[in-house]
């Protein structure tokens, strides 16, 4: 079995605040896996450290490794360009990028590489598009500009832009969490979806949406690992103390 | 049911008191505009013609026209935007989207607030010493550019940091988040976001310059010259320098030239000021978010 991640007694810390703590797991690859826990936990910090997206403007500092496909992702040579394109990241608020819809999708392709056909960037938005299932809404109206969608759509939309980089890893920070129940309901079914070609890992607040998107859950407190595994055994039989506290809703 | 009492009677009479208050002092910050305005039209419109622009001053000044001061106001505009544009844009570039926030960048911050705070005429000094004594420039065009560029840079930085800072912090983040670079985010995504904002700051910039006269009085502006400036090197007349001459200098100048070449400053800075409000409400329209 690949692994997606690994992690080998991992620590983050912001300045001199540690948000994580020898963290030691392993993620599967072709898997949704859902980090859950209370605000504060670390679920976002983790996610944020498997592309170092985190890394701008504070002081940041760890220990341990964090393997992504078997390579690690602080060693020295390791270009951050390159491993965005690879780890792509949804956020909590879709953030749509000021220009139209075609350039959203595009963005990142151009940024990347140094001369592309324009028949090769048609063929991106239409493949992307197709994927995320907006294509055939959205095929005439490519020049309007993104930030006009319903949000629903611009989260989409999001996830359509990682896909011409082919990312092999897609990072969700709490996908859902600015969408209405239909919404939220459209973006579940295109996940789970999307499992089919890469592997994704999803942060979230709701622990009906861990149960009905993912195979395997990690519950994580105070910046630990409390507990880790399928989803379904987490949720009905879980061994820890803290994780059944937390999934019948006594704390956090 | 639903009768207000005396307690909310007199919160309203309290509000609209202070309503009463606000607008009033807005009206008075409104008025010297306006009466100023009125007080040179009045004054100055019989003389305000065409020759006027476009004649030399003749007899010690009492009489002619102000072309040369135009030239002047000209060449020192142009040059010092040419100058600061650049630098400016360049630093708050660097100071908004490179720096880190440590310690350094807070006080090259402090360090642009205060030069913003000094009073023109120690610039003039300072470019006194700099540019004309130090970097032999003479007192020159040049010179005089120089230190109207010096004394514009903390306005046109400060407010390229605001118009840099009010992109959506999302939108560079996205940007990153598919591994663009910083300098591919600032091109594709900052730049063409914040551009309007830069853009109005350059050109108050630019109106603020046109009618500076401290700063150049010791650098490169003279009080007469028989001729217009041949290049850079050359010192020349300005309008600034030219009202205040003829206002307190000359014997003998007929009451409405001073009002006169005080109304094309005006309007020169006016309609400079009004090109930077079209330029900002027409990218206002264009923008996709």
């Amino acid at each position: 079995m690949s692994f997606a991640v690994n992690t080998n007694d991992f620590s983050f810390w912001y300045g001199n605040f540690q948000a994580l703590k020898g963290l030691t797991f392993n993620i599967q690859a072709h898997n949704i896996t859902a980090l859950i826990g209370p605000s504060g936990c670390g679920k976002s910090t983790f996610l944020k450290c498997l592309n170092r997206i985190n890394e701008r403007g504070t002081t940041v500092s760890h220990e341990g490794s964090i393997q992504v496909f078997g390579h690690d992702i602080y060693h020295p040579t390791v270009a951050l360009p390159e491993l965005r394109r690879q780890v792509g990241m949804v956020f909590q608020k879709p953030n749509p990028m000021p220009l139209t819809i075609y350039e959203n999708v595009v963005f990142g392709a151009r940024t990347h590489m140094r001369k592309v056909k324009n028949a090769e960037l048609d063929q991106m938005v239409e493949t992307s598009l197709k994927r995320v299932g907006m294509w055939e809404d959205l095929k005439d109206k490519l020049n309007r500009p993104a930030t006009g969608l319903s949000l629903e759509k611009q989260q989409r939309l999001c996830i359509a832009r990682l896909l011409p980089l082919k990312p092999k890893l897609l990072l969700l920070d709490e996908p859902c969490s600015a969408l209405d129940p239909a919404g939220i309901e459209a973006i579940e079914i295109l996940i789970r979806d999307l499992k089919r070609d890469y592997s994704i890992i999803i942060v979230t607040h709701s622990m009906s949406q861990a149960k009905r998107v993912s195979d395997e859950t990690i519950f994580m407190y105070m910046g630990e690992l409390i507990e880790m595994s399928q989803t379904k055994a987490l949720f009905e039989t879980p061994k820890e103390e803290r994780t059944a506290a937390y999934i019948e809703g006594r704390f956090g | 049911m639903f009768k207000p009492s005396i307690h909310l009677l007199n919160k309203e009479i309290r509000e609209n008191n202070f309503k009463g208050a606000l607008s009033i002092m807005t009206f008075f910050l409104f008025l010297p505009a306006l009466i100023i305005m009125f007080w040179l039209f009045i004054k100055g419109l019989p003389v305000l013609s065409l020759d006027f622009l476009l004649q030399d001053p003749i007899r010690g000044m009492t009489a002619g026209g102000i072309f040369p001061t135009i030239v002047g106001t000209f060449w020192l505009v142009i040059i010092s935007v040419l100058v600061s544009c650049p630098l400016g844009v360049l630093a708050a570039l660097y100071l908004s989207e490179y720096a880190a926030d440590g310690r350094t960048t807070r006080i090259i911050r402090l360090a642009i607030l205060n030069l913003a705070g000094v009073p023109s005429i120690v610039h003039a000094l300072f470019g006194l010493g700099a540019f004309v004594l130090f970097l032999r420039m003479g007192t020159s065009i040049l010179a005089a550019s120089f230190t109207l560029a010096v004394m514009n840079l903390p306005v046109i930085i400060t407010s390229t940091l605001e118009s840099l800072k009010a992109v959506p912090h999302s939108f560079r983040e996205a940007s990153w988040n598919v591994g663009a670079s910083k300098l591919q985010t600032i091109r594709h995504i900052v730049l063409p976001n914040s551009f309007p904002g830069i853009l109005t700051g350059l050109v108050f910039a630019v109106g603020r310059s046109a009618g500076e006269t401290a700063a150049i009085l010791f650098t490169g502006v003279a009080f007469y010259l028989p001729f217009l400036p041949q290049s850079v090197f050359d010192q020349c007349m300005s309008l600034s320098m030219h009202l205040f001459t003829i206002s307190t200098q000359v014997v003998g100048v007929p009451e409405a030239y001073p009002y006169a070449t005080a109304l094309v400053l005006i309007l020169l800075i006016l309609s400079i000021n009004s090109i930077s409000v079209l330029l900002r409400s027409y990218f206002r329209t264009r923008r996709k978010w």
